[in-house]
């Protein structure tokens, strides 16, 4: 009983919460049995918070049990990636820098959760200052992947990836900046949501690279993603890049019908060296979407060609300018990894930091004329399966490439543009998950979240889990 | 290359790891690879669509 619990979404959860067939201290209990079980072999955790989210926990049970009970999120464990802040707390951003760094305020997601009725139990580990995918982090050791504990769970929220998808959490948010919630959640087989930009508001949390950052809802199935997307989306003066859109009721507007839906490809881009693994679920995905319907249409954005080169630029330039002073006089401080690429975004000129910033306006116009053209584009979210630990290389059908390079491939272009994206689990080769990428016009999650539901609804993980949980 | 990228960093005030001097120059080599991509000739007058609010802050 206990472990089922954790091991229900949000949107099988609330109901029994609402209707006290479960109590929120049973659920968080089951939650922290888990952590229990599991962390020591994951190290998904930097911080457990047990006793405050059983003193949490506790409250909402009050509050529900005498009439108060506030919606969807009442009563429902969360931990987050520590880059989040919470007013009084500690937030590390996985650094040894920040290790002692308490938050005077409350991150606008964060005081929306809280307002929500969510118990927080733990801050989650990461790539340092999220700058890498891997989370081998070396200041609080490095994070596992429940599929195979000798793989990474993608980065940088890796903790939130891992977290999720071996029941130690019922859901989480995670940053992306380059992939860095997609990633994790393809590596895991979990769901990732990278809305547009500016659509949840970045405020209070520790920035990667400002223009590309990111904040979103990693889940376990798409209805809490979208129902997350309904809480933490909405304009917030306090965060410069907020943008005043209206948000929809995105969880109601699942309907998982993709009759007459356009799914572009831009084959040359997306589709260009990938584990054949990989291919084949992604393939497979797309045809059962056609026999529900949806039609393939071949497109062509050719300024992805170029996409490789402003996200590295824009990327490294703008982490090296928020960390410059500390690498300048504490750099020893830095894992090896970070403090490379920061010396990297040193070396960058004025010049490729324009022109990047040119490639990026041309690749917005040239997607948007794409959207013209289809609903929705595909693609696999990783052109390769998760990779062993400690690895700095990845095989691709024989072919050994440079995992920085290959890992951000197919993410980056969606924070390049800001547009929308999503990765949902499309089948398990060789015992580890798959992840397919669907993006979409901006500011139009409804469209990507609706397709990710009817792939979900195919069931082609075959109710497949991690090995240490199932 | 090496010694123009220590030189270049040094006077930005960041000691390089000697362990990284070698792996800079290649990464760097790796970048003006992908600068090779970038056609000049397409972006040139095109605007960079930099965005800031007049007035600053919005609160």
């Amino acid at each position: 009983m206990t472990n089922d619990l954790a091991a229900q979404s949000i949107g099988e959860l609330a109901p029994k919460l609402r209707d006290k067939q479960v109590s929120p201290v049973e659920v968080t209990s089951a939650v922290l049995a888990n952590m229990d079980a599991y962390d020591e072999n994951i190290n998904a955790f930097i911080r457990m918070q047990k006793g405050e989210a059983m003193e949490s926990a506790r409250q909402a049970e009050q509050e529900i049990q005498s009439g108060n009970y506030r919606g969807f999120l009442h009563g429902i464990p969360m931990a987050l990636k520590d880059i989040m802040y919470f007013k009084d707390e500690p937030a590390t951003m996985g650094s040894e820098i920040h290790k002692d760094f308490i938050a005077n305020y409350d991150a606008t997601v964060v005081s929306k959760l809280k307002m929500s009725g969510v118990t927080f139990h733990g801050k989650l580990n990461m790539h340092e200052y999220a700058w890498g995918a891997t989370t081998t982090n070396p200041h609080y050791g490095a994070c596992k992947n429940p599929w195979d504990l000798t793989k990474i769970p993608g980065g940088s929220s890796g903790g939130s990836g891992a977290a999720v998808a071996a029941n130690m959490t019922i859901a989480s948010l995670g940053t992306d900046t380059g992939g860095s919630i997609r990633i994790p959640a393809a590596s895991c087989g979990i769901i990732g949501l990278k809305p547009t930009h500016g659509r949840i508001s970045k405020y209070g949390c520790f920035p990667l690279a400002w223009s590309l950052d990111h904040i979103g809802p990693m889940t376990k199935t798409v209805f809490d993603a979208a129902l997350l997307l309904e809480v933490l989306g909405g304009y917030d003066p306090k965060d410069p890049s907020s943008v005043d859109r209206p948000t929809q009721n995105y969880s109601g507007l699942l309907t998982e019908d993709v009759k007459g839906l356009v799914i572009g490809i831009e084959e040359r881009y997306f589709f260009n060296n990938v584990d054949n693994r990989v291919n084949e679920a992604v393939q497979n995905a797309l045809q059962q979407l056609e026999k529900l319907g949806a039609r393939i249409e071949p497109v062509k954005i050719p300024s992805l060609a170029q996409a490789e080169f402003a996200e590295l630029v824009t990327i490294t330039t703008e982490a090296s300018a928020i960390h410059h002073d500390n690498l300048v006089k504490q750099p020893e401080k830095f894992g090896e990894d970070v403090r490379f690429l920061l010396e990297v975004g040193e070396l960058m000129s004025g010049v490729d930091y324009v022109q990047a910033q040119q490639i990026r306006h041309k690749l917005n116009l040239e997607f948007a004329a794409a959207f013209e053209k289809v609903d929705v584009l595909i693609s696999p979210t990783l052109p390769f399966l998760p990779s062993a630990i400690g690895d700095s290389v990845v095989d691709i059908n024989g072919q050994s490439l440079s995992f920085l390079d290959e890992v951000i491939r197919f993410t980056g272009p969606g924070n390049l543009t800001g547009l929308p994206a999503l990765s949902i689990p499309c089948g398990v080769k060789d015992g580890l998950p798959v992840g397919l990428q669907i993006m979409g016009p901006a500011f139009q999650e409804e469209k990507i979240l609706n397709v990710a539901y009817a792939i979900e609804k195919l069931e082609l993980m075959k109710g497949k889990k991690p090995n240490l949980i199932s | 290359m090496t010694e123009g990228i220590h030189k270049i960093l040094e006077r930005r005030g960041i000691q390089v790891p000697e362990a990284h001097q070698e792996m800079l120059t290649q990464q760097m080599k790796a970048v003006q690879k992908l600068r090779d991509t970038v056609d000049n000739s397409q972006l040139k007058d095109f605007d960079m669509a930099l965005t800031h609010v007049p007035g600053g802050e919005r609160l």
